[in-house]
């Protein structure tokens, strides 16, 4: 996790499989940023992840609707495609703010 | 745990010959499918599938064996859940088998509707048929078959 002005940037690196067991440690870390630390601006930039099933994807939408109430914005970049072609069979590429690069969705906030 | 013959895999057939097979029971605990995940995805390694097969292979596995963990035997500790596995050059064969009451998967909504978008859950199923050449519920539903053929 590191910060690039105000916005948190939170990288996966030692999680390239983020299935059910592993996303119910992250998304409590996840959750903490927004309701503890009230970050306001969060990328999540899945660079290196291979593997993503539904738990993480029901996750990542709980974290969405949390930052939205707390009034923020969540951005996720990175994704490889065979990742992408899961949001996009679930219709959840409209749901999320996803961007290519982590440069290009850091200026976008 | 009884067996229903009613889906079966088919009888051996050149699909099968020297393939790898796995054949075990998981408890009903969350993190319990990375027992045949592991296998499974170095098998697949092995026999040459390409990526983005392992990926669907992989993410069809998952979901359902999680599926049968949490919906089908509830995370009861008493309740095992029972994975047949077949890894050839050609096909991929995954047969899970809960203790649970079943389910009628044609009942599953829509997760793609509007309604059900931002529902956290219930896109297991769907991911299953949209990245799997076949699957088959048994009457009950407390057994599916997948499967994946190459090409």
């Amino acid at each position: 996790m590191s910060k690039v002005g105000d916005v948190t940037v939170v990288r996966f690196n030692d999680r390239k499989i983020l299935d059910e067991a592993k996303i119910i440690q992250c998304g409590a870390e996840l959750f903490g940023l927004v309701e503890l630390d009230n970050r306001k601006s969060i990328l999540l930039n899945f660079e290196g992840v291979e593997f993503l099933s539904s738990a993480a994807l029901g996750k990542l939408i709980t974290l969405d609707r949390k930052v939205k109430s707390h009034k923020g914005r969540l951005k996720m970049s990175n994704i490889r495609r065979e990742i992408y072609d899961v949001f996009q069979v679930t219709k959840l590429n409209k749901v999320f703010d996803i961007h290519d690069e982590e440069a290009e969705a850091i200026s976008a906030f | 745990m009884a067996h229903d013959p009613s889906v079966r895999a088919a009888n051996p057939s050149p699909d099968d010959i020297g393939a790898w097979r796995l054949a075990v029971h998981l408890p009903s605990e969350r993190g319990a499918s990375r027992i045949v995940t592991e296998g499974l995805l170095e098998q697949l390694g092995i026999h040459g599938w390409e990526s983005a097969d392992v990926f669907s292979i992989h993410l069809a596995a998952e979901e359902a064996i999680v599926n049968a963990i949490v919906h089908g035997n509830k995370l009861d500790p008493h309740k095992q859940v029972y994975v047949e596995c077949l890894v050839s050059p050609e096909l991929v064969r995954v047969e899970i088998t809960d203790e649970g009451a079943g389910f009628d998967p044609a009942q599953v909504p829509d997760c793609t509707s509007d309604e059900r978008l931002e529902v956290p859950s219930g896109r297991g199923v769907m991911l299953m048929r949209t990245f799997m050449t076949r699957i088959e519920y048994n009457e009950k539903g407390n057994r599916v078959l997948m499967e994946k053929r190459k090409g």
